[in-house]
């Protein structure tokens, strides 16, 4: 028996309402039926055995959410549950705080709200993907030091060479020719490599982290003359020069973290409804990419003179190397030089445009060509 | 107001008698469930994720606050601070992990090896950090488990299990939910399985029967198909839904067919095909509505899981609280955030 001493005629002039709920001491399980009177100077709990005053400092109610039970919680552990969440909300008034909580039920409880919120959820959603994550790693790809990024261009190069790639069978003098007439052009990477690919990447070039330009035997012989190469090596410069593969990078943590960050509470097949803005923001931006790095390529070669054909032929005939050898990877391929799904189709329906990391090779082809006049 | 409190003691002095044989009950509502899941997906947008821990308190408070046995409700209380804390170290981890992994792949690898020495520490505390978050009738769960445990359980067992090609798997499934199961208790009264290796072996005799039938089916359909065999792709996924499902199910199954809980025993009437249905139907509409509907497949759900379940009651009025102590939520947010998939 814990009265504490009230006036108990006093206590009645202000007893606002009552609460009907269960009593749980917070000591063992049991729950016993009680009743919570709320006045103005605090509530008073009775139960079959105790009568219990409760000054307002020392208790504490639970948000509401949903029609779930409340709980009126004081220093002792002991709480009072309640399923009249009507008579609660009038005590949470009374007491300080709370109102985190309420806002949160008010949008809660109303379903033009929740719908607004489901539309405004999903343009973000696809905004942040689509435009934010790529926008932030292209800022970010430009600050990486070139210590960092050189050095993870070595790596992913020494683990490309251990995969996929052997050393270049071109004769030394004419790689030093190429690389010399290829620099003259446009010296910004610090690093061209040679390598033969074999079958499966073929006729192929891309971009490392630091700089890295990597151009396979199998499309120096692709091609007509050294100023086909130039021109898909212009396109890898473009790359490069944009930090394009260390923005790849980037980009790829970028959706992982927002991700994360976004659905850490919804777990499971809820992710589909978060991957399709990811899937649409990847594919297009890699496209952006691509279409960047033709558009260097055309304007570098315009620079010197030189007709942004070159680039169309070298692409098309790439195309149907790739065409015409199943299992063949993609052509010039970027990112962090791993040989993705093949993406050129013949026909290029724009559907399969949309799923596509490359824009498809007549669609480039078109571009480059309209370019040119 | 004499009067009143004294009618008062009156009435409420009786408790009713429990009858021995108490079914759990959820309330929880496909619609009410949907309006907290937007907002809290609105409000973390817009906090840039800060306002996911303040969620995932808000959903786990509904889902605990919502389901009921025995005249007393389950709680979760979890403080967002907390979990927004833990959240960050392993949100700021998974970031570094992730960058390393691609940029510099030795360390990556370095880290990743890290990661699965952690793995044992990290389940032990995220098990602990949940069970003392949850409470019964104002008792808390808890749980004493310790991470040379956890190793045999979530690391030792099952690479064993794949050594032996799979003939000590049962085994391993067997000891993670021992592990899991014996470990826990309310307050201070243990849980304890009493199910048997044998019901494991009979389990993963079902699935693999299931298993054979199916790649049976589908060698033949092939063989009358020939080229066309590419639309078979999608039966194949559900084939593979349904296999997962249908494991879920007989674990749920047989995990709390043998529950007990000092001397009062749990267990459930679950009906595996009334599952199954539920789990297809709502993959089916999560698929046409892109996850919209999850809110509902997730009510719809756990309703039907929570429902099966019976508490044959002996005495439920004297488990006794204990003193649980502050911990952070380091362990559960990292175990989420690189998705360890620590469940009991």
């Amino acid at each position: 028996m814990n009265n504490d001493e009230i006036d108990q005629d006093d206590a009645a002039k202000f007893v606002a309402f009552t609460l009907l709920g269960q009593f749980q001491d917070g000591i063992t399980s049991r729950s016993k039926p009680a009743k919570l009177f709320v006045n103005s100077r605090g509530a008073q709990l009775v139960t079959g055995e105790i009568s219990l005053h409760l000054h307002p400092d020392s208790i504490s109610i639970s948000d509401r959410i949903g029609d779930t039970p409340r709980r009126i919680e004081w220093n002792s552990g002991a709480v009072f549950v309640t399923d009249d969440n009507e008579a609660a909300d009038q005590l949470q008034r009374l007491l300080p705080g709370g109102n985190l909580g309420r806002m949160a039920f008010r949008l809660e409880n109303n379903l033009t709200l929740a719908i607004g919120a489901l539309v405004l959820v999903t343009t973000l959603l696809f905004a942040v993907m689509i435009w934010g994550v790529p926008a932030g790693a292209r800022y970010l790809a430009a600050k990486i030091p070139e210590s960092v990024a050189r050095h993870a261009g070595d790596e992913v190069l020494q683990s490309l060479d251990e995969l996929y790639l052997e050393p270049s069978k071109l004769s030394d003098d004419r790689t030093t020719q190429l690389r010399s007439y290829l620099i003259a052009y446009d010296s910004f990477p610090p690093r061209i490599e040679f390598r033969y690919a074999g079958k499966k990447l073929g006729p192929n070039a891309f971009a490392l982290p630091g700089g890295y330009v990597v151009i396979t035997d199998e499309l120096i012989a692709l091609a007509e003359s050294d100023e086909e190469i130039l021109a898909v090596y212009l396109h890898e410069v473009g790359h490069a020069r944009n930090y394009h593969a260390e923005t790849g990078v980037l980009a790829n943590s970028g959706w992982l973290v927002v991700l994360t960050l976004f659905t850490g509470d919804i777990s499971g097949m809820t992710e589909t409804i978060f991957a399709l803005p990811v899937v649409l923001g990847q594919l297009a931006f890699s496209r952006e990419l691509e279409s960047e790095a033709d558009d260097y390529s055309i304007e570098k070669l315009k620079e010197h003179s030189l007709d942004p054909n070159l680039l169309a032929a070298i692409l098309e005939r790439m195309n149907s190397y790739s065409l015409h050898t199943p299992d063949t990877e993609d052509q010039s391929d970027t990112e962090e030089g791993k040989p993705e799904e093949s993406t050129s189709s013949a026909t290029g329906t724009s559907l399969l445009d949309y799923l596509s990391t490359h824009p498809s090779t007549p669609e480039r082809l078109a571009r480059i060509r309209q370019a040119a006049q | 107001m004499d009067e009143n409190l004294n009618d008062a003691r009156g009435e409420l002095a009786n408790t009713p008698a429990e009858s021995s044989n108490l079914p759990f009950h959820f309330n929880g509502s496909g619609s009410e469930y949907f309006r907290i899941w937007i907002v809290n997906i609105l409000l973390s947008f817009v906090t840039l994720g800060i306002y996911s821990a303040w969620a995932k308190v808000r959903t786990n408070r509904y889902l605990y606050g919502n389901t009921h046995v025995a005249d007393g409700t389950f709680n979760y209380h979890a403080k967002p601070l907390t979990i927004l804390r833990g959240r960050i170290i392993a949100v700021v981890l998974l970031l570094i992990y992730t960058v390393a992994i691609e940029l510099l792949p030795i360390l990556g690898l370095l880290l990743a090896l890290m990661m699965f020495i952690a793995i044992p520490f990290v389940v032990v505390r995220a098990l602990r950090f949940n069970a003392n978050m949850s409470s019964w009738r104002n008792v808390r769960f808890n749980f004493v488990g310790e991470a040379g445990g956890a190793f045999g359980a979530y690391i030792g067992w099952p690479i064993l299990g794949m050594f032996s090609l799979g003939f000590a798997l049962p085994f391993a499934w067997f000891k993670q939910a021992e592990f899991g199961v014996d470990n826990h208790q309310l307050g201070s009264t243990p849980f304890k399985l009493s199910a048997a290796p044998k019901d494991f072996y009979i389990l993963a005799l079902i699935l693999f029967v299931y298993a054979i039938a199916v790649m049976t089916l589908f060698a033949m359909l092939t063989s009358t198909l020939g080229e066309e065999s590419l639309v078979l792709i999608p039966l194949l996924l559900l084939a593979y839904f349904m296999g997962f499902s249908l494991f879920s199910a007989l674990r749920f199954q047989l995990i709390y067919n043998n529950l007990q809980l000092g001397e009062n025993v749990i267990n459930n009437k679950l009906n595996v095909g009334s599952y199954l249905i539920i789990a297809i139907t709502n993959g089916f509409f999560m698929a046409l509505t892109l996850g919209l509907y999850y809110p509902w497949a997730k009510i719809r759900i756990t309703n039907y899981l929570i429902e099966s379940l019976r508490l044959h009651a002996v005495n439920v009025d004297e488990f006794v609280n204990e003193a649980t102590t502050q911990q952070s939520a380091f362990g559960e947010e990292f175990g989420e955030a690189f998705d360890l998939g620590i469940g009991v």
